[in-house]
């Protein structure tokens, strides 16, 4: 049954991470503590901690329930950044000073492709069983296109099956299921972060699931190789430290490729992560969104639906959307593979909530069958205009001297922006998103990722080339302090701009 | 064995869920596994359970054909506003002004889209009640609000019973309506409120599903006065607006009330997935002026999102007024007329040929009618009536009992009558034979009894002895010499 969540009588470990579905860095109120103390009288501090979506928060909506002044406050701050950006967006006639967004993760790069695919006449059928209730679970044919589909890319040593799969209106509705039939209200799940913060609110909405956060260093020490790097050793402490605060921890939740670091994980390191999971009897929840979106051959990937063997299938959990790595955020259309029954049954009983329309399953299982397409004609041509961006981005980066991590993945590049606040705090990170805001260019602040330190930003190149050169021109005048009323090069001079 | 599988993936709840859902919406699983098609499969299930409108199916699909459908552009393919595009939005808000009839224009602020009514209630339910705070319910409404309610927003539905509820004596019942009053609903908050319960709102659906009763406007008026007497907010699902095909009956919507009691607490529900005959594209709209609670339920937006192709073409359906009114409207209603008639007209062959009163409750909005068959049950139990439902569903025939609309008495049966003429044709037989056999069982059953029982023994239902002496059906000549 449904305990409601208890407001933590001790000072939460962390703040509750305010990052929306697109991952846009949003501004906090005037007047609300924002600084939360970090639990440094702990064994072993900075490590882990537990997210209270009920921590703070205040709002004098007398009609709304308690409940829901609290969701109303958490998106009233969350998306300030986003609203803004709605009301001054850039266009190149008709704004051209509106605000260029590099904060939102979607790729604007292949509408063009997209378009004129979703356009030809295979994808224009409309049938009577299409307009009528379907099964909830995902019209059959599309559920054996999405497991050919993931048996191929995932490169599967068995083919997957049909009866695992259930669809779903996009990735957030999976998390939200799969939070529900998972956990009871107030569990958690183990996520590393820095990480995609609109998983906070994609959990903590219906099914009142907390995240225990598992903090990752930016510094490389001991035996990491690589910053931010995810150990076992780490999830082991992480999950010590939630327990020693009475959290009882359900899963452990991967994104892979990372979101927002652009890297992936190996399979060695895939299965040690699935093995502590096992050992720990936690169900594991992948977040694959990004699984076609690696534009760097080199990177090696390797989807958890590919590895031989999995420690523990029954609670091993696979998610992908269309959302991302065919440019169609906007389309809503996310899946779920898991071998468990049970748990498939479960989320299936609540996709009434979570339908999309059959007109669009059509259309989708017409795009994901098209093999041919997908790999001559959309795929190559992605990935290379990713690449194109991506070294586009990083070289303005470089050329100002700014660091920054890069995996080879996603759209987004991790930026240490960390010399450029005056302090160390989380109110500087704020004062320098705001300059950026102002400057007319948004980025994603460090905070709304959960990120151990001030002065991490995320930074999406995933755009058409006029659009990130002012954008990144609008940075560059924030960084080294130019004046916002100095001219911006015009957008179309450049011989070299895509499409 | 299997328990414990279950309890080692899932959470309580995640198995309550799961064994909930099976038990509920079994038939809804059972028929997709085998459908009736008319040259496929002619010995699938047909589905009269289902609250679709299946008649203008060729009208609306020549619609979504048309080239203006088919348009992609780059706003389409990107995250859509939470609460919907502002394109959608404005038909919307201008769709509900002309077909609401409402004094103003209504505002596109006011507007959310998310994808369906049922999704509507339970992110609304959720943001306007803390857990387990309650709304009041006229009986008979669908589990399936309940699914939503405890699943969802973790909130309880406190069943209203209707006046005429045991007072069901009158057969075509045109004029006898299942009313819901203010006194009925004083009672049932006081009822709650001695109980502690903390109840937050009401929610009425108008046309009523499923008797398809229609509240007239000043009772209209007392429910919203009563809702703001105690601070309640009130929900109004108006899913059937357009589905009223008698045209001497007048359907008011709250939005065409000249003034509300309390605009900040009376919040509309619609879809066209009933009146346009689309329950497939999932999509249902909230209209609120309370700007907290639209700015509480766009975070929702993301969970129960409508894409972008779907969002553009239903603007399109909306936008074409001419369309609606011209093509939509007039056929829609003439053939729910029709389908209506048909159905009724079986029933009261059924009744003539079987003996025995069905108890219409016979009203013309919506999509089905609501019909007592307690005369074949014996006992009248629920459980005799989950039997009779079986008996339908051995016949391929799926119906919706009352059980499932928390109706306290058993008998009642939901029949979709919005089905194509070649289904519906087919359906009704299966109901007849299943009909045929339930009468021959309840015979069986009587004369059973009355084999037993002593003549004249008070026991024995007198009106199986009248059943007896006046029944022109077969019976047993063993049995009968028996006794």
């Amino acid at each position: 049954m449904y305990t409601p969540l208890q407001k933590e009588s001790r000072a939460p470990a962390t703040c509750f991470g305010s990052a929306t579905t697109q991952d846009v860095g949003s501004s906090h109120q005037d007047g609300l503590e924002r600084e939360c103390p970090r639990n440094t009288d702990r064994k072993l501090p900075g490590l882990y901690g537990v997210g209270d979506p009920t921590a703070m928060f205040s709002s004098d909506s007398s009609c709304l329930s308690s409940r829901g002044k609290v969701i109303k406050w958490f998106w009233d701050s969350a998306e300030e950044g986003y609203r803004t950006y709605h009301m001054d967006q850039y266009d190149e006639d008709k704004n051209p000073s509106g605000i260029i967004n590099l904060g939102t993760s979607e790729n604007k790069l292949c509408f063009d492709l997209l378009s004129r695919r979703l356009s030809q006449s295979d994808m224009l059928r409309v049938e009577p069983s299409l307009l009528q209730y379907p099964d909830w679970r995902g019209h059959p044919f599309l559920r054996e296109e999405v497991a050919k589909f993931l048996s191929y890319y995932c490169k599967s040593p068995a083919p997957l099956k049909p009866e695992n799969v259930v669809v779903l209106n996009g990735g957030a509705s999976v998390f939200s299921a799969l939070a529900t039939v998972l956990c009871e209200a107030g569990e958690a799940f183990l996520i590393p972060t820095p990480y995609y913060g609109a998983i906070t609110q994609h959990v903590y909405l219906y099914g009142n699931v907390r995240l225990a956060f598992v903090y990752l260093d930016s510094e490389v020490t001991g035996l990491d190789t690589r910053p931010f790097q995810l150990t076992v050793e780490k999830l082991e402490l992480a999950l010590q430290g939630a327990k020693s605060e009475g959290v009882k921890v359900k899963g452990l939740i991967l994104i892979n490729p990372q979101n927002p670091l652009g890297n992936v994980y190996s399979p060695r390191e895939l299965q040690e992560f699935l093995g502590f999971a096992a050992r720990h009897k936690l169900h594991v929840i992948v977040d694959e969104v990004y699984m076609l979106s690696v534009f760097e051959e080199s990177l090696g990937y390797r989807s958890v639906l590919g590895l031989e063997r999995l420690p523990d299938p029954q609670r091993t959990h696979v998610m992908w959307a269309t959302s991302k790595d065919f440019g169609m955020s906007g389309l809503r259309f996310g899946t779920l593979y898991t071998e468990n029954r049970d748990v498939a049954t479960a989320v299936a009983s609540l996709c009434r909530y979570h339908g999309l329309s059959g007109l669009l399953q059509f259309q989708m299982a017409q795009l994901l069958r098209d093999r041919d397409w997908i790999n001559q004609v959309y795929l190559p041509e992605n990935h290379s205009r990713l690449k194109a961006a991506h070294t586009y981005v990083s070289g303005e980066l470089r050329a100002l001297g700014v660091p920054f991590l890069s995996g080879g993945a996603g759209f987004f590049l991790w930026v240490d922006l960390r010399k450029y606040l005056r302090q160390g705090t989380w109110e500087e990170e704020m004062v320098l998103w705001r300059r950026f805001l102002d400057s007319k260019v948004l980025l994603s602040f460090g905070k709304a990722f959960e990120c151990k330190e001030p002065g991490w930003f995320r930074v999406i190149f995933a755009d058409k080339a006029h659009r990130l050169r002012l954008g990144m021109q609008r940075l560059r005048r924030v960084l080294e302090g130019k004046s916002q009323e100095a001219e911006d090069i015009p957008p179309h001079q450049d011989p070299g701009e895509q499409h | 064995m299997r328990a414990s599988v279950l309890s080692n993936s899932l959470s309580r709840r995640g198995v309550h869920i799961s064994t909930l859902y099976k038990s509920k919406f079994k038939s809804y699983e059972i028929y997709h596994r085998d459908k009736y098609h008319k040259v496929l499969n002619t010995s699938g299930f047909l589905n009269l359970s289902i609250s679709e409108n299946r008649l203008c199916t060729d009208l609306i699909t020549e619609r979504l054909c048309q080239s203006d459908m088919n348009y992609i552009e780059d706003v389409i393919l990107q995250y859509p506003n939470s609460t919907g595009h502002p394109f959608l939005q404005a038909a919307v808000a201008q769709f509900l002004t002309c077909y609401c009839r409402a004094p103003h224009c209504l505002s596109v602020k006011n507007v959310v889209i998310l994808n369906g009514c049922c999704a509507v209630f339970s992110a609304l339910a959720t943001v306007l009640c803390d857990p387990g705070d309650c709304f009041l319910v006229p009986v008979p409404f669908h589990y399936g609000f309940m699914f939503g309610s405890k699943f969802f927003a973790y909130i309880e539905l406190i069943p209203v019973y209707l006046e005429k509820q045991t007072v069901l004596q009158f057969i075509n019942a045109d004029t006898q309506p299942l009313e819901l009053n203010v006194r009925k609903l004083e009672q049932a908050l006081h009822e709650a409120r001695t109980r502690r319960k903390k109840v937050k709102g009401l929610l009425l659906t108008n046309p009523e599903k499923p008797t398809g009763d229609i509240y007239p406007k000043e009772l209209l008026k007392e429910y919203l006065e009563f809702a703001k007497r105690h601070e309640l907010h009130v929900v109004v699902d108006e899913i059937y607006m357009l589905s009223v095909f008698d045209e001497s009956a007048r359907f008011h919507s709250v939005l065409s009330l000249e003034s509300l009691p309390d605009p900040n607490k009376t919040h509309v529900i619609w879809s066209p997935t009933k009146d346009f005959g689309i329950s497939g594209l999932c999509f249902g709209v909230l209209y609120t002026q309370n700007e907290d609670v639209v700015s509480a339920m766009s975070p929702f937006g993301y969970l129960h999102s409508v894409s972008g192709i779907t969002q553009y073409k239903l603007c399109r359906l909306l936008q074409d007024r001419d369309w609606i009114n011209k093509v939509y409207l007039p056929t829609n209603r003439s053939r729910l007329w029709d389908a209506h008639a048909y159905v009724t007209e079986q029933l009261r062959q059924l009744e003539q040929q079987y003996n025995f009163k069905i108890i219409f409750h016979n009203r013309c909005s919506g999509l089905y009618m609501w019909i007592n068959l307690k005369k074949l049950l014996e006992p009248c139990t629920f459980k005799e009536e989950l039997l009779l439902h079986r008996r339908f569903r051995n016949h391929k025939l799926i119906l919706c009992r009352g059980r499932s609309y928390m109706f306290k008495k058993p008998g009642w049966f939901r029949l979709t009558f919005a089905e194509n003429p070649p289904q519906l044709k087919e359906a009704m037989h299966r109901f007849g034979k299943a009909i045929e056999e339930q009468k021959q069982h309840w015979i069986e059953k009587m004369l059973k009894d009355a084999i037993e029982a002593e003549p004249g023994d008070p026991t024995v239902p007198r009106r199986a002895w009248d059943q007896m002496s006046t029944s022109t059906e077969k019976v047993d000549p063993a049995r009968n010499s028996a006794s």
